[in-house]
This record gives C-alpha cells, sequence and structure tokens, in this order.
C-alpha cells in the first residue's frame, strides 16, 4: 500500500476542532457533520480539519492522548511490555503526522510530542525487527500481528510475505 | 437529500435470502474493504455488484457506468490465463471468532490450528483463509 492509501484510511478519524465560523449541516455520504457554530467544539473527519485549518477556518483541539503525559505513559508501557501494546489511535502516526505538520501552533510543546511519537515508532519498529527475525529463523507459517497499525503493517509489507512464501517453498519441496 | 433517511438493502445470499438493511456510510466501509480484499488477494474475488448497485442507487448523478472490455481476441485469452499463488503470505483483521483455522506447513503433517479473536490481525497464507475472505468473516489489510 502506498503511504498515500495509508493516510487516506486515516483521515477518517473524527477529532475535535474549534470553527471560527458559522454554517449548516454538511451531508456527508458517510454521515451528517455540523451545524458549525463559532468558537463551538465539534467532531470533524481529519481530512476535512486539515481543510479548514488551511483555510484558517478553525483551531484544532489536541486529542487527550497527544499530550506529553500521556504519551509518556504510552512509552514507558511500551518500553516494558514484550507484546506490543494497544495504541491510543489506530492511525497515531498518520494522525500526529497530519496535526504536527499542519497545526503546530493549536498544539503546546508540539517538538517535544513530535518527539515523544518518534520514539514509540522507534521501539515498536525494534519489536517488529526482532519479532520477523525470530519468525524467520524458526520458519514459521504464520504469526499474530495484534495493535499493530497499518503504517506499521506497511513497512514489513515488502520483505515478510515474499520471505515467508520462499521458507514455504523450501519446506514444501521435496527433500 | 438526507442521507440518513435512505436505508439500503444489500441481499447477502451467502448468509439468507433476507434482506440486510445498511446505513450509507456502512456501504461505504464494505466498499473501502472490498476495495483492500481484492488489492492484497492473489486471485480474482467474487464482484460486489450488489455493494455497487447500492452506490448507484444513491448518486444518481453518477455517469453511467458502461461495461469495458479490453479488445483482446477471444483464443488469446487462453494465452494470458496466469495461475495465482494462492498459497502467498497476506495480512488479515478479523471480524468475527474464528475457530480452527488450518495452518499449512509445507509437510504432509497435521498442521497447527488457530483461531482468531474480534479483531485480531496475523500474517498468514491466503489459502488458509480465502473462504473467510470470501465470506467477510476477516478482512484483508
Amino acid at each position: 500500500m502506498n503511504p498515500d492509501e495509508v493516510e487516506f484510511l486515516g483521515e477518517k478519524q473524527f477529532i475535535t476542532i474549534i470553527p471560527t465560523f458559522n454554517s449548516n449541516t454538511i451531508h456527508l455520504i458517510t454521515g451528517d457533520v455540523g451545524p458549525f457554530r463559532a468558537s463551538l467544539p465539534i467532531r470533524v473527519p481529519l481530512w476535512m480539519a486539515i481543510n479548514l485549518k488551511q483555510q484558517q477556518k478553525c483551531k484544532i483541539q489536541q486529542p487527550d492522548w497527544m499530550e506529553i503525559e500521556a504519551l509518556e505513559t504510552i512509552k514507558e508501557n511500551e518500553k516494558l511490555s514484550r507484546t506490543f501494546t494497544k495504541m491510543p489511535s489506530e492511525h497515531y502516526m498518520i494522525e500526529a503526522k497530519l496535526l504536527l505538520g499542519f497545526a503546530s501552533d493549536d498544539i503546546p510543546r508540539a517538538d517535544e510530542i513530535r518527539t515523544i511519537i518518534k520514539d514509540i515508532w522507534d521501539i515498536r519498529m525494534s519489536k517488529i525487527r526482532s519479532s520477523v527475525d525470530v519468525l524467520v529463523k524458526n520458519a514459521g507459517s504464520y504469526a499474530a500481528l495484534d495493535h499493530l497499525t497499518i503504517m506499521e503493517i506497511n513497512t514489513i509489507r515488502p520483505i515478510l510475505p515474499h520471505a515467508l512464501d520462499q521458507i514455504y517453498r523450501i519446506k514444501a519441496s521435496p527433500r | 437529500m438526507d442521507l440518513d433517511d435512505i436505508e439500503l438493502n444489500l441481499s447477502e445470499t451467502e448468509h439468507s435470502d433476507e434482506d440486510v438493511q445498511l446505513t450509507p456510510a456502512e456501504v461505504i466501509e464494505l466498499m473501502e474493504e472490498a476495495w483492500m480484499n481484492e488489492k492484497f488477494a492473489p486471485e480474482i474475488l467474487p464482484h460486489k455488484s450488489e455493494l455497487v448497485d447500492c452506490l448507484l442507487g444513491l448518486e444518481q448523478h453518477f455517469e453511467k457506468v458502461t461495461d469495458f472490455y479490453p479488445g483482446l481476441p477471444k483464443e488469446d485469452w487462453n494465452n494470458q490465463l496466469v495461475v495465482p499463488n494462492v498459497h502467498s503470505f497476506v495480512f488479515l483483521k478479523s471480524k468475527e471468532e474464528v475457530e480452527g483455522i488450518i495452518i499449512d506447513d509445507g509437510n504432509d503433517e497435521d498442521g497447527d490450528l488457530v483461531d482468531l479473536n474480534r479483531g485480531s490481525q496475523m500474517i498468514i497464507s491466503y489459502d488458509s483463509v480465502s473462504n473467510l475472505v470470501k465470506k467477510g468473516d476477516v478482512h484483508l489489510i
């Protein structure tokens, strides 16, 4: 899957914005959004939030999990756990990338947040690498991937399925 | 037009003959699953014409979709057949609890049995789960 497609999937997440305009309800095929009242918080899909932010028509409210304290806890749990912990959002990396990219003025301590999220990503990536190593060395035929996000799965997509396929061919060929 | 007022009927022949009612949002979600399943499955999956019909019924202003046949003489098609590797490995997410998926381990011994919980994810060979993909119990990611 290319990164744009992963982003497309992640942009459906709802986040809270504070609009600076008034507008009637918008009818989308996936459901209604609005009505918008200036300075009243409202939940909208991430893609719409980014679009409105780019037009300077809203402020974005930082998701609860994107606060320093919450992220520190997530990072500690991820470090302590042997398996992958459940992330606060199924598309945490996409949300972080878009919000920190387009709305860093709405997010206090954005640079520190960026660093912690990168740390969490790195811890998980190193777990993925060691799990793949174990799986291939044991010539495994399947593996659970619970709590991995699509973007993380995408990093092993170019190699792991093919590696397992080759291992299977070797095992299945007559000796 | 208020989309919430529309009920879409989708008859799922594999499960029952009764019509299942879906909201537009649910239809979009199923379309997205169908897109990802088709993208990642090594074989061509059954066409989701009912889903497409649902959406086309919803959006009257869609341009008329005409059937498209590539202009290859019929006899040439036999030379174009490619047999997919249905044992290739895929990533899946389970939508239901599934018990007793048999793993083909490449030898003649009985393979492991695997159970899936709702929401669990796995890398596994496609032929172990192709029937589940078609039934909609799991979807490819």
